[in-house]
């Protein structure tokens, strides 16, 4: 298992490679100069090009990649244009509230997901299963945005339930989480619900109804376990769907965060910051992919680690 | 407060109603004539109210200005420090707090810093941090006498050096300061003793007390930025003002709590919070949920609706930031001058104010910035589309030109609909104009691009200016256009240039207006911009907040704020 | 190693329908060959599925001849009407410029799906040449492409599809590319797979024999090979790609004015969010409505092929 984890760690090595390569290629691709923007309508030319000259947009391409790969191995992804300070400490410093906006849409999601999709493959083709399917298929068809803003104005304007803006608080969160979770809830309900369906179909479920054993224990001991598998695999990938439905959820509902950041930061030009983000952003997509893998080896007896 | 606000309403509105009285005077005149016969009229044109002597060169002026001990007003008999969190939203969140950088919201920097002087509502200056300033007999030195037993936020004591470091922190091209280019003409800041400040200047300037009220001069404390270096002191600044920074965690809150030391009036509430929320429709949704004291930015178009709310009081104030298109001017078609008055003219700018700004702008008559000393006023061009579709036929564009308009949405509210109008009318006498909404940089890199080689490019900046001279110079000097890289449309009157020169170096502020008279209506007859309108404030508040007051500068007074 | 790893690529290849909001749990390799008529049985039994194709060719319909139907014209602003609610005279009201809201929503219908298919035929067409590519020729090209694959999928969609519009700037095409570009891995693995299933069938190794060129072997063999599945989830991508693509609208990074579109519709409509909401809920419900029958017809599309869902 150790040798499996070191050799899938050091394969990330190249992605982390290719990665960088893309964002760094799609960043130099973007026209206008930062220069100009830090100077601002009061600036002069010389301005422009003594701040050039200051981030190193006066060097050949190549040297800027070596420049940027080799700093942001040890974390060093510059200086924030717009605030002057390291962009690895822009970005921590806003890590907290996206994490928490993240857990708490995947954490609704796996709960009512699982637990819906469930209920709709025991009891398939009721009134319950259409109607979870008809709920599903709203949820993975709404825009986030939408959705987000459809709730501030039942649950802010009309109603006055919940604060519309901000973080910090669980009133605040649970607008967003909902917005942000409502495709990944219907996403695994149902992959819950086909994939039950499907287990109910195998025959060592039918040997264990055939044993005498009860349909509820069977359902939870053998079906569910089994179904859970290919549904570990869709919850790590609704992780990468949260990061960058973070960003419109974040930019809707005013919450401070990396996603709301990411935006104000492309449209002020904060290359080191867009970069840096863009990038630890995929890290952590990459490993949790990796964890959910290491996850699905467990789960799975089937998979040998040679 | 009231009284205020309606003292400076009236004071706005004065000009408009000499104005009004020149227009019913004249009949139908083609633009140009109407803006003779507005100038030669002694009623037609007025300065516009304030105080007509921004500073006097003499020994009278600092000392009659510095009776006010403390701009605030005197501390109020009544001052007892409410414990409650004041909570004030507005659009998206400053890149540092360091005043110098000169990009932080007014709000913030206004709790925790001080200026040398402050702005009043009248647009002339009032001690705060000097008690007194005059200037040498050959107007190339200023002296400002500061106020004694102020101290900053850490304890250290708050002296010349720290005035001495702030102007050099500006100029220093590491803070990027934004307006760093405002300032180069100060040459040396001398310090004779602890409480005594010499600035010498090159070239003079009759405005350097209002250079000294820039939101960029807010006063620093030295020891605390070389202790911390630029980019932290701008996350934990330190200041003298009647806040203390507390903490700032990032996109949520920025707040600060009373300081019990402060040298001016005391503040009425423990503690001052600002939050961003960078969407207009979200600050609404603020506001009507009742999240917070005070919202500003409202979008125009909601205002109706919000002041239904007899939960809320909705306020409008004048400011002194103007909208208006630069066009590229340096080659055709835009170089022609009745190609100019024709985009002018094409436009429906009262429909405009009405309907996409929701009546809360006004319209622009003057190529000053309205509401400044020295503004003066002149007949807008009607609109009156025929008349432009003949102009552009004589200046050999009757088939019309393609154009492309750049600008950035979201800085304020109505920008995306203003645009698409001004597209809409240009459409109608023939100019297809085509919208190029940027981000900042591009917007930034289409203002500043060169005017020789980008003939048919319209650029929509929002400016806001503080005196006329930084406004004329700034936006028509034709010098000033490509050294500052502020105004890149090419514009070049060798007449508005000898004015400008002249008005520069007059000191004496009776002199001055009949040169700030004449070179605006020069400028006025080119028409070298869409000239659109001017903004006004609007912002909410919950009904039990008073002592707010916001001024057409954008500062304001923290120390009076009460929740009821 | 080997066992593992292939194993979970080819899982992401399987799920990566379901990251962007689809529930196709598998590739329904099976399905090319069936005989036609069984599809068409297939999928007219499912009712949902042809209600998502009758929504679809509604807003076809609505898109081709809104110049015909559209009660005024979209881009023609008049001041004085602004912000009406619905009447007679404006069925859905006007926006914040007067213009009326129904008309902009049927133009809006045309270039809402020209950027939908737009975007998905790129990843179709860049994704399945790839993929072929990368499966027939296999050794160095496989790895080359396929790692190249690995290193798009290790970004979450919207935020490459953000990052490619930051860079190239604002504006319909551009949304096209972005998005596409954003969406050609899923293409690609799918194209793979299939081409690695087919490549050592005796059709494909004795179409070599008789000296069959190598673009005449992967167009004739491998590419209907791979169709169905490679159809269904372009169907599936639509759905997607709609809400990626109005999210950028969203942004201010799509299209822009005057040009009607939903996304764009939508975020300048959400300024006047409490003083008229339905300049917010109208565009959005119409993207709601396309998205499903994307879904819809595409589940079904799935279903229909694949007969092993079938109950």
């Amino acid at each position: 298992m150790t040798v499996y984890i070191i050799k899938r760690l050091l394969a990330l090595i190249p992605v982390l490679i290719g990665v960088s390569l893309i964002i760094f290629g799609i960043m130099k691709l973007i026209p206008g100069d930062a220069a100009e923007v830090l100077v601002g309508t009061n600036g002069s030319a010389a301005d422009v090009e003594r701040i050039r000259e200051t981030l190193g947009l006066n060097k050949p391409i190549y040297e800027q990649y070596w420049l940027f790969v080799s700093r942001a191995a040890v974390g060093n992804f510059g200086r924030s244009t717009q605030t002057g300070r390291p962009a690895l400490t822009e970005f921590s410093s806003r890590v907290k509230p996206t994490a928490e906006l993240a857990a708490a849409a995947l954490i609704l999601a796996i709960i009512f997901g699982m637990l819906t999709g469930i209920v709709s493959a025991i009891l398939q083709y009721s009134v319950w299963d259409y109607l979870v399917t008809v709920v599903s298929l709203i949820g993975v068809s709404a825009p986030i945005f939408w959705t987000g803003l459809m709730m501030m104005l039942l649950f802010s304007v009309w109603l006055g339930w919940l604060p519309a803006t901000g973080s910090g608080s669980l009133s605040r969160l649970i607008m967003p989480a909902l917005a942000l979770g409502s495709a990944s809830t219907a996403i695994i309900a149902r992959q819950m619900r086909s994939g039950l369906l499907e287990v109910l179909r195998q025959d060592y479920v039918r040997t264990a109804r055939a044993k005498g054993l009860r349909e509820w224990t069977v359902i939870a001991r053998h079906a569910v376990r089994n179904a859970l598998i290919p549904t570990v695999t869709v919850v790590g990938l609704q992780f990468g769907y949260l990061l960058g439905g973070s960003v419109l959820t974040e930019t809707v509902f005013a919450r401070p965060g990396v996603g709301s950041f990411l935006v104000s930061s492309i449209q002020a030009r904060d290359i080191p910051v867009v970069q840096a983000t863009i990038m630890l952003l995929a890290v952590a997509f990459l490993v949790v992919n990796l964890l959910v893998d290491l996850l699905y080896a467990v789960l799975d007896p089937r998979i040998r680690y040679s | 407060m009231l009284t205020r606000r309606s003292v400076l309403r009236a004071s706005l509105a004065l000009p408009a109603v000499g104005l009004l009285a020149a227009c019913g005077g004249g009949s139908d005149k083609t633009p140009m004539t109407a803006a003779e016969s507005t100038g030669s009229g002694a009623s037609g044109t007025s300065a516009v109210e304030g105080t007509p002597t921004p500073i006097q060169s003499s020994g009278s002026a600092p000392t009659a200005v510095s009776s006010m001990a403390t701009p605030e007003g005197s501390p109020t008999a009544s001052g007892e420090v409410a414990d409650v969190d004041f909570t004030i939203v507005d659009g998206p969140e400053p890149n540092s707090l360091d005043p110098c950088v000169g990009t932080a919201y007014q709000y913030a920097v206004n709790a925790i810093f001080n200026r040398l002087v402050i702005w009043n509502e009248k647009m002339s200056v009032e001690p705060s941090l000097a008690t007194s300033w005059s200037v040498s007999d050959d107007h190339k030195s200023w002296t400002f006498k500061l106020r004694e037993n102020v101290k900053f936020h850490d304890g250290s004591p708050f002296t010349s050096a720290d005035v001495k470091a702030t102007i050099d922190h500006i100029l220093d091209p590491n803070t990027k300061s934004n307006r760093r280019a405002n300032f180069t003409l100060i040459k040396e800041v001398q310090t004779p003793d602890d409480h005594t400040a010499i600035f010498i200047t090159d070239p003079v300037t009759p405005d350097f007390p209002f250079l000294m009220a820039d939101g960029s001069a807010n006063i620093i404390c030295a020891s605390a930025l070389q202790k911390m270096g630029g980019a932290d002191y701008g996350r934990k600044p330190v200041g003298t003002g009647p806040f203390k920074f507390e903490e700032w965690v990032p996109n949520d809150h920025i707040s600060a709590t009373i300081n019990e030391d402060y040298w001016g009036t005391r503040p009425l509430v423990r503690r001052f919070v600002y939050k961003p929320v960078p969407d207009p429709a979200t600050r609404v949704i603020v506001l009507k949920s009742k999240q917070a004291d005070l919202v500003f930015g409202l979008p125009p178009a909601d205002v109706p609706d919000l002041q239904k709310d007899s939960s809320l009081k909705i306020i409008d104030s004048p400011s002194l930031t103007i909208t208006e298109m630069q066009l590229k001017q340096a080659k055709p078609p835009f170089s022609d001058k009745r190609v100019r008055q024709a985009v002018n003219m094409a436009v429906d700018k009262e429909a405009i104010i009405k309907n996409v700004m929701g009546g809360f702008a006004r319209m622009l008559k003057t190529p000053d910035c309205p509401g400044l000393w020295g503004a003066f006023e002149f007949d807008p061009l009607p609109y009156d589309p025929a008349k432009a579709k003949q102009l552009l036929s004589d200046a050999g564009f009757a088939g019309g030109f393609e154009v492309t308009i750049s600008y950035t949405s979201g800085r304020w509210p109505g920008d995306d609909q203003v645009v698409q109008a001004v597209q809409s009318y240009w459409s109608q006498v023939g100019i297809k104009a085509t919208i190029k909404k940027g981000d900042q940089a591009t917007f930034i890199a289409d203002l500043t691009k060169d005017p020789a080689t980008n003939p048919n490019l319209v650029v929509m900046p929002q400016r806001t200016s503080y005196y006329t001279d930084y406004q004329l110079y700034r936006l028509y000097q034709s010098g000033a256009a490509n050294a500052e890289a502020a105004q890149r449309s090419g514009y070049n009157n060798p007449e508005v240039d000898k004015l400008l020169a002249q008005e520069r170096e007059e000191f004496d502020s009776e002199k001055r207006l009949p040169i700030f008279e004449q070179v605006q209506k020069l400028i006025w007859d080119d028409q070298p911009f869409l000239y659109l309108f001017s903004m006004v404030n609007l912002y909410g508040m919950m009904p039990k907040v008073s002592g707010f007051t916001i001024l057409p500068s954008g500062d304001w007074v923290p120390g009076a704020i009460t929740k009821g | 190693m080997r066992d593992a790893g292939e194993l979970n690529r080819d899982d992401v290849t399987k799920q990566s329908t379901a990251v962007t909001g689809s529930a196709a749990q598998r590739t329904p390799e099976l399905a090319g060959n069936r005989p036609r008529r069984r599809f068409f049985r297939r999928f007219r039994r499912s009712k949902t599925a042809v209600v998502g194709l009758v929504i679809i060719i509604v807003c076809v319909l609505m898109a081709l001849l809104a110049p015909l139907i559209a009660p005024d014209n979209p881009t023609q602003i008049s001041l004085g009407e602004s912000l009406q609610s619905p009447s007679l005279t404006h069925l859905l009201g006007t926006d914040e410029l007067g213009r009326d809201t129904l008309s902009r929503l049927l133009w809006g219908a045309r270039l809402t799906l020209v950027i939908t298919c737009g975007a998905v035929l790129i990843a179709l067409v860049i994704g399945a040449v790839l993929g072929i590519v990368a499966g027939f020729r296999g050794g160095w090209t496989d790895t080359i492409i396929m790692r190249g694959i690995d290193m798009l999928l290790a970004m979450p969609t919207f935020l490459l599809a953000i990052a490619i519009v930051a860079a190239l700037g604002p504006g319909t095409l551009n949304v096209i590319i972005a998005v596409g570009v954003a969406s050609v891995s899923a293409f690609a693995r799918i194209a793979h797979g299939a081409a690695l299933s087919v490549k050592e069938e005796d059709y494909v190794l004795s179409a070599r024999a008789i000296g069959a060129g190598d673009g005449q072997i992967m167009w004739r063999h491998m590419l209907p090979n791979c169709f169905a599945p490679l159809l269904v989830q372009t169907t599936l991508r639509l759905a997607t790609a709609i809400l990626t693509a109005s999210g950028l609208s969203f942004l201010g990074l799509g299209p822009q004015p005057p040009t009607p579109e939903w996304g764009a519709m939508l975020s300048a409509g959400r300024t006047y969010l409490t003083s008229n909401p339905q300049l917010t809920i109208i565009p959005g419900l119409a993207i709601l409505f396309i998205a499903i029958a994307f879904n819809l017809f595409g589940d079904g599309l799935r279903d229909a092929l694949d007969p092993r869902l079938m109950s």
